[in-house]
């Protein structure tokens, strides 16, 4: 079946077959590299992909499903400030995710802060739960997201820094 | 490898025309169950589905002084993004308990009563709450409890050739809640369960009493419910324990669920209920 | 540069891709043992085709990878999840389905499942020590104990599934994998496409997190992908699922040590009868070097006058089981501290007690060879355990709470364990590819240094580290140190980069070879290349003797780790609720590299304790059932760093979790219980049975 698709902004006719999960069309299909489908049950969040403005892991998502829908990858916020920023935060924290597992902890941390710009510890934690790898030190990672919330704020609201 | 004929129906009577045509469609609204059980590369279906997720009719909430009413293809996201005024407790711990969020903002309400592999988190929680599905067919719609989703035996009964199109919770408050999730992994599997019980007591005096537990299958015991209320918070270690294990004796025929964990359940519970 | 380009960072094998590339899925057995097999001839669809051990008795290729563990079953099958043959084809689920529908026939024979109880012809191999007179020490003593101790089979959860791709390139096969020891990846695909080893060129892929969980599996993967390429003359794609990769690869060895122990009134040992058993599954080629360092490990820290061990690697029809987070040392040490605290117990005094009595002393040994030259330092780590981590008040708090409601689930159900441990520096392996490891700096006119080594698939955090070493050695800045690709046509090769001491050997050579250019920067001109490399020693075998006694502490890491449970009365799920390390491992080079790197491991060293015993004789459905402790639910970590600004070397400190959590973790259950398990890991279930057995 074709299905029509808007990936990062731009609207794509895809072959697909039933049984295509939506992470093998955006990789194979579209050539989108910051995906991988890897745990194929939803936990460890590399396949990531926001849907109709919704983090949702692209593995649980039959590609099927998509039809019609608006999904945004890694490489449309890759150039943002909100990525730049996060980036910037894990340096900052030494905070090192690993290759695996980079793109996933952004775009996890972007949501976040998208939804809540003051997270406490414990929403970090959940949230960044869904990025399971064994890389994660728990630490560095509470350490970069205060960091990129601050930083976002800043650049929100025009704050100078001191 | 298997391929299936999809369908993108628009509204609720395309869907039953679907269903008509053949009852054994796979309705599909988040999908969450069927990928998350499958670990291969290439999803099986049957050899028809139905994507429901984009029906409007299905996604709509509507709140009244006694009901919260919610499309059956409001995600869990949704639901839990409600005002918090609007929502009874326990529900938004039930909730945030199920997965994570990416999971959740895919999962719909509809697809976590009609799994049909077993009892997923929400029915114990909605079943203490009297909550009401409505069931429509290519014959017609009713509304039933959720309780009636449970068999004599505590399997899943979910009619053939039906969707469940909405869900309503009355909004009773309740003042004694216990509410435990044992899991060891994201997706539920065998060791995986919900307890909930809920109860208001007034003076000392449980007025009324809730306990639902279920997993691969369900338990529920309307009749110990009811002679559990009436019943003093300050009765007697002996009477307590009488209560409790005349439920251990309800749940001695259960095969499913190991009656060691269940007790250690039920102990916490009425723990905290007779003080 | 000579041609090696440098690089940030690794490719994924995951995202690689090459014209014409085609994808290969295993055809598995569905039994654990059969004298023979056939495979039915299937319609295949177009563009797919079928390899199997028949089909290429005509093809240049050896399917030997070892004597008893060919590349494909030939005629027998020796576990369930052998790889039967593949299916190549275009599109990777296609050709998981086609792999999963063949319907092999079996001669099936009865499993070999036993292997506590085992016959000789399982013994892969054997070692056997003994010192003093062990049985007339027996004889005399008033206080004889025997216990057994157990450890399950765990899955290692590293980074990516496992996989290899075989590329044409040229004049060359192009190997691309993730491996711990790209060498020996070379080594066995040349062998495997009977091809000299010039033919072949690895270029590893993003390793990760291994958890020496990729030290060989990855080139056995590698050599069925080249066959596959060189059979049909495209690139070939291995890549499990993680739920293949999960039932069918590599995972920690099942053990069960079994320690007889002969004490004197005031607990003081007289002598010790060990016998460790490893269940190493079909294969191991690692096996002696596992078998060695429990061997070494199993008589712990403490001193005794008799002992007498026997250490087997056993052979049995499941999966491939071996080493994880330590080479084998993890369930001797969790075993003798286990034990240390029983006869503590029996004594009736504090483990702290016990074990300093037992304490092994500078100018003593054990085996009467190599007098330690220093004292154990558990008193020093004791002392700054207890005070961060309250140690005292808990313990003795819980034991009152446990006296005063024995086997009851109301209130608190918590424990408190210390232990000292130490990561030794030795390999015990006689292998010279085990213990070469090379490294070349070049410092060029720009004054950038590139250091070409295989072993620079480490971590980002690892590469830090020696960025940092080799920038400090000459006066550079970390900016200016960069890594060469390390591909096996440019670089030299070098052992295993396990999870430290592969390390901590780079780090010294990136040193020396540094200070070899320093010497001569300003003296000869630019570029200037040293190189540095590791000489095997003769005595690293454990079987020469020469390696145990006080040997064993040469270059140790240190550490003390407290770990404090609470048992969740409701599940009976033991949660770890924190844990204390505190560590000499000599220089830190990166601080906050080495906290971020050991917090990661904490976090699998606990996994091991609280994750599911892996079941291999009935793997389906255990995938979904897989947890491991959520970020969300982690336990407070402290980690402290003891003296590491008093001295110049850097020692290895990855291992010293995985060491020491086990058996601390395992002696605070023992105190929440009131009993001792004897095993790990508990599920829920057994321990409300241990309770209420209370």
């Amino acid at each position: 079946m074709i299905i029509d698709i808007t990936v990062n902004n731009v609207l794509k006719q895809v072959q697909a077959r039933s049984g295509d999960r939506l992470v093998d069309i955006l990789r194979n299909e579209l050539s989108i590299s910051s995906l991988q489908p890897d745990c194929l049950r939803g936990s460890c969040g590399r396949c990531f992909v926001f849907m109709d403005g919704r983090l949702v892991h692209s593995c649980l998502v039959p590609a099927f499903k998509a039809k019609g829908s608006t999904i945004s990858t890694y490489e449309a916020m890759a150039d943002s400030a909100d990525a730049r920023e996060i980036l910037l935060a894990f340096e900052k924290a030494q905070c090192s995710p690993c290759a695996f597992c980079r793109t996933s902890k952004v775009m996890a941390v972007a949501d976040l802060l998208a939804r809540n710009p003051l997270p406490d510890k414990e929403e970090i934690l959940r949230q960044l739960d869904m990025v399971s790898c064994p890389c994660s030190d728990p630490v560095s990672l509470v350490d970069a997201v205060g960091i990129a919330a601050e930083m976002r704020n800043k650049r929100k609201f025009n704050r100078a820094d001191k | 490898m298997r391929i299936s004929e999809v369908y993108y129906p628009a509204s609720v009577a395309e869907i039953l025309d679907l269903l008509r045509a053949n009852p054994d469609i796979q309705i599909l609204a988040g999908g969450t169950e069927i990928a998350g059980s499958q670990t291969s590369r290439f999803l099986e279906f049957p050899r028809q589905v139905a994507s429901i997720a984009k029906v409007q009719e299905l996604r709509k909430t509507t709140r009244t002084e006694q009901f919260l009413e919610l499309g059956c293809c409001t995600t869990l996201t949704g639901l839990s993004t409600l005002t918090s005024g609007m929502l009874p407790q326990p529900l938004p711990a039930v909730v945030g308990s199920i997965a994570n969020r990416a999971v959740r903002n895919l999962a719909t309400i509809g697809g976590n009563l009609c799994s049909r592999a077993r009892f997923m988190d929400l029915w114990p929680f909605l079943a203490c709450m009297d909550a009401q599905v409505e069931l429509r067919s290519p014959s017609g719609m009713r509304w039933a409890s959720v309780s009636h989703l449970c068999g004599e035996d505590g399997s899943l009964q979910f009619p053939k050739a039906t969707i469940l199109s909405r869900v309503r919770i009355p909004l009773y408050s309740y003042n004694f809640i216990f509410f435990k999730k044992l899991s060891r992994s994201l997706f539920p599997d065998s060791d995986t369960a919900t307890f909930v019980c809920m109860a208001n007591i007034e003076s000392d005096k449980i007025e009324d009493f809730r306990l639902a537990f279920s997993g691969v299958r369900a338990f529920r015991l309307k009749d110990r419910e009811m002679a559990i209320a009436g019943k003093k918070t300050g009765s007697a270690p002996k009477e307590v324990r009488a209560v409790m294990e005349d439920y251990m004796d309800g749940f001695s025929s259960q095969d499913w669920f190991d009656p060691r964990l269940f007790r250690s359940l039920l102990e916490e519970a009425f723990g905290r209920l007779f003080k | 540069m000579n041609g090696r380009e440098r690089y940030e960072t690794l490719p994924i094998l995951g995202a690689l891709r090459f014209p014409g590339m085609v994808h290969a899925s295993t055809i598995r057995s569905t039994v654990a043992r059969a004298k023979n097999f056939s495979l039915p001839r299937e319609q295949l669809p177009t563009g797919y085709i079928r390899v199997i051990a028949a089909d290429l008795a005509r093809e240049e290729t050896d399917l030997a990878y070892a004597d008893d563990f060919p590349l494909f079953a030939v005629d027998s099958v020796s576990y369930k999840g052998q790889a039967l043959g593949l299916i190549i084809g275009p599109d990777p689920g296609l050709c998981d389905e086609l792999a999963k529908a063949v319907r092999a026939e079996y001669d099936e024979e009865e499993p070999e499942k036993e292997w506590e109880s085992f016959s000789s012809s399982q013994i892969a191999c054997r070692y056997a020590i003994e010192y003093g007179n062990v049985d007339f020490a027996f004889s005399k003593s008033p206080r004889k104990e025997r216990s057994v101790y157990r450890n399950g089979i765990f899955d290692h959860d590293y980074s990516e599934p496992m996989g290899a791709l075989a590329n044409w390139e040229y004049d060359k096969m192009a190997i691309y994998c993730a491996s711990q020891w790209p060498d020996q990846v070379r080594k066995a695909v040349a062998a495997a496409v009977k091809v000299s080893e010039v033919d072949i060129v690895v270029r590893p892929t993003h390793l990760g997190r291994s958890l020496d969980g990729r030290l060989w599996f990855p080139s056995y993967v590698a050599c069925q992908a080249a066959i596959a390429a060189k059979l049909c003359r495209k690139p070939v794609k291995i890549l499990y699922t993680r739920e293949e990769d999960f039932l069918y690869t590599l995972k920690q060895a099942r053990s069960a040590v079994t320690i007889k122990s002969a004490s004197d009134d005031d607990g003081r040992l007289q002598a010790l009868d060990i016998k460790i058993i490893i269940n190493i599954g079909v294969f191991n080629p690692n096996a002696q070097e596992i078998v060695h360092q429990a061997a070494a490990a199993v008589t712990g820290i403490y001193s005794c006058p008799a002992i007498r061990i026997e250490a087997y690697a056993i052979r049995s029809n499941i999966l491939p089981l071996g080493a994880m987070g330590s080479i084998g040392a993890t369930h001797a040490f969790f075993s003798i501290e286990a034990h240390l605290n029983h006869l503590a117990k029996l004594a009736g005094k504090t483990p702290a007690e016990i074990k300093t009595i037992n304490m092994l002393s500078k100018g003593f040994s054990n085996f009467g060879v190599h007098p330690l030259d220093s004292d154990i330092p558990f008193a020093k780590f004791h002392k700054k355990l207890e005070m961060i981590s309250d140690y005292r008040r808990k313990y003795a708090s819980y034991e009152l709470v446990k006296k005063r409601d024995s086997g009851s689930r109301d209130g608190i159900i918590r424990g408190i364990a210390l232990t000292v441990g130490y990561q030794t520096g030795r390999s015990f392996s006689g292998k010279l590819s085990m213990n070469a490891y090379n490294v070349e700096t070049t410092l060029d006119r720009n004054l950038d240094l590139v250091i070409s080594t295989q072993s620079s698939i480490a971590s980002e955090n690892l590469r830090a580290m020696w960025r940092a070493t080799a920038a400090a050695a000459l006066s550079i800045p970390e900016s200016s140190v960069h890594f060469a690709s390390p591909n096996s046509d440019t670089t030299l090769p070098c052992g295993p980069l396990t999870l430290s001491r592969g390390a901590s050997i780079v780090n010294k050579l990136i040193e020396r070879s540094c200070r070899a250019i320093q010497k001569k920067r300003f003296r000869e001109s630019l570029p200037i290349v040293a190189k540095a490399q590791t000489r095997i020693s003769r005595d690293s075998a454990l079987s020469s003797g020469a390696s145990l006694g006080g040997m064993l502490f040469d270059s140790a890491s240190w550490c003390g780790t407290a770990v404090e449970i609470e048992i969740d009365r409701l599940s009976g799920e033991p949660q770890p609720i924190a844990v204390w390390m505190v560590i000499d491992a000599g220089r830190i080079v990166k601080k906050e590299l080495a906290l971020s790197s050991l917090r990661s491991s904490i976090i699998s060293a606990l996994n091991l304790c609280i994750s599911r015993d892996f079941d291999p004789e009935k793997p389906e459905g255990q995938y979904l059932s897989h947890g491991q402790l959520r970020l969300a639910n982690l336990p407070f970590i402290g980690i402290e760093f003891m003296d590491s600004e008093r001295t110049t070397v850097s020692k290895g400190l990855g291992e010293l979790p995985f060491l020491t959590i086990p058996a601390a973790f395992h002696s605070a259950l023992t105190q929440a219980l009131g009993v001792e398990p004897r095993q790990l890991p508990l599920s829920g279930s057994e321990i409300l049975r241990l309770l209420e057995s209370q």
